[in-house]
């Protein structure tokens, strides 16, 4: 699967949602897709999911435009945070609708995950608690098997015991099958070990898409003595900075530094790298 | 495309069958305390009269509205396109319009035989054929019955289309655009001679004439619906 866009833009009468927005995603992999929000990470993998157009530039996947393409359209399963379900329906309903619609799906595991998140199939999606929904969001998007499954923040409502629960089932279906998922969220450290790559949106832009392992291996921590750190990091791209009592931190983001004796050196998690990097001040670093 | 057709027929039922089971059996069971209520009644203190195809039409009318939004975003959510959206909307409709045809008709066929055994005469039930002159044939009355649930589901549709892409307010202006071309009088007469074509009592209808209704409701619902969001605009 290959995800393509270039200067892709999405505008609600004169508001950017996506502007100049050029990506490529490809290969089987799980893909973080960060922002803040109004980033513009929904309406792009709403574009994806063909469920609107473009305003201007281009969005293809293997080649062909999702808008009215049944062909690219039946590979992606996109579950979003609400409005998945038709609240007419019955837990039941939503499996088996499911199953006529996505060629790969798998009753059996569909089956499985009802269970395990204790869904009952006479259940009316209208009484489902936040966390039900969430969760049949879940079992939608996993068991489709869809070459493209995308998630968009589905953990909406979901104690920490299930959303492990998910991200465990999460890694187990791809290594089952391994395709192409993109999973939104804002419980960046809660999933960033299982990120193969990052993508970070911007104000409708890409702000940067790289490896997990090149964004760990990109940046620096250096934390001591204020006079030091200043010393060492006089002239460079500083990504981040905090002093406290003649103590100073300092986060670098592709910068070099050959001498680090005499201060501590460590690494940040992904969410405080990612809060770092989409601070307003902060560079482009696509 | 036939693989798109028999999903999105198949997502069609899901969402409707409940809903004109729903409808039959209230009109069923209203008719049921009528004909009880007439039969107790029978000494003349109760007259029911009933014309079977108006509460069929009424709620055609607003089933339609419903039907879209209940179908169009999901079915496009689950990776249909709008091609076959449209065309799988004009089948369901043909469908939609023979099974209450059948329904309305078998109603209507049953109530007539329970009247002639009980031997109500306080209690009248009548299809299109009071509309009509005894010339007119049986199978004649039952075609026209099912060209008007067409007319009136598919035009539902198209308002439900309406209001989906273009939000309620202009929803309703769209609505408002009938009752005000009424007052407009040199309107109000072309269209009142329109009418007479598709009136079945009317000397210059004709079936085909519903070709005229059927063709806008098709090309305006074609226009609406062949590149619109699957995000409603409320």
């Amino acid at each position: 699967m290959e995800i393509k866009t270039t200067n892709l833009q999405k505008a609600y009468r004169k508001n950017y949602a996506i502007q100049d927005f050029t990506l490529d995603l490809e290969g089987e992999k799980i893909i973080g897709l960060l922002g803040k929000n109004g980033a513009g990470k929904t309406t792009f993998m709403r574009m994806l999911a063909g469920h609107f157009q473009p305003t201007n530039g281009q969005l293809t996947i293997n080649g062909q435009t999702p808008f009215n393409h049944y062909d690219v359209t039946k590979n992606i399963c996109l579950v979003m945070e609400s409005n998945n379900f038709n609240n007419k329906f019955r837990v039941k309903d939503i499996l088996e609708i499911s199953a006529k619609f996505y060629p790969n799906w798998d009753h059996e595991y569909a089956e499985r995950l009802r269970q395990v998140f204790r869904l009952k199939e006479k259940q009316k999606i209208k009484t489902l608690s936040k966390g039900m929904y969430s969760a049949l969001g879940i079992i939608v998007g996993l068991s489709s098997h869809a070459p493209i499954t995308i998630f968009d923040e589905p953990y909406i409502g979901l104690d920490a015991s299930f959303r492990s629960t998910f991200y465990d089932l999460l890694l187990e279906s791809y290594q089952k099958n391994p395709r192409l998922i993109i999973l939104s969220t804002h419980l960046i450290d809660e999933v960033s070990n299982l990120f193969e790559e990052v993508v970070i949106m911007q104000e409708g832009k890409l702000l940067l898409h790289d490896t997990v392992d090149h964004l760990a291996s990109k940046h620096l921590v250096l934390s001591g003595n204020k006079e030091k750190i200043d010393q060492l990091t006089n002239g460079l791209d500083i990504l981040h900075q905090s002093s406290m009592l003649g103590q100073k931190t300092v986060v670098l983001y592709d910068e070099l530094v050959e001498e680090t004796d005499g201060v501590d050196v460590s690494k940040s998690t992904l969410q405080e790298l990612f809060v770092y990097l989409t601070k307003e001040e902060v560079n482009t670093h696509a | 495309m036939l693989e798109q057709t028999k999903l999105h027929l198949y997502y069609y039922w899901k969402t409707s069958w409940t809903t004109i089971l729903t409808f039959w059996g209230i009109y069923i069971f209203f008719i049921a305390l009528m004909f009880i209520a007439a039969f107790y009644g029978s000494n003349g203190s109760i007259m029911m009269t009933g014309v079977n195809i108006a509460p069929g039409l009424i709620f055609s009318l607003f089933f339609g509205i419903f039907s879209f939004k209940d179908t169009f975003p999901y079915v496009i959510e689950l990776g249909l396109d709008r091609y076959s959206f449209i065309l799988s909307s004009f089948i369901s409709i043909i469908l939609y319009t023979v099974a209450m045809t059948s329904i309305s008709q078998i109603v209507l066929h049953t109530v007539d035989y329970l009247i002639n055994l009980f031997s109500l005469e306080n209690f009248e039930f009548s299809g299109l054929e009071i509309a009509t002159t005894d010339a007119t044939s049986t199978s004649s009355i039952v075609l026209y019955e099912g060209l008007l649930y067409l007319l009136f589901f598919s035009f539902s549709i198209l308002l439900g289309s309406v209001f989906f892409r273009f939000g309620l307010k202009i929803g309703f202006t769209v609505i408002a655009i009938f009752p005000i071309m009424m007052i407009i009088q040199p309107i109000a007469h072309k269209v009142l001679d329109a009418l007479k074509y598709i009136a079945i009592g009317h000397e210059l209808y004709t079936p085909f004439a519903f070709f005229v209704p059927y063709g806008v409701i098709a090309i305006l619902l074609y226009v609406i619906v062949y590149n619109a969001s699957a995000v409603g605009n409320n």
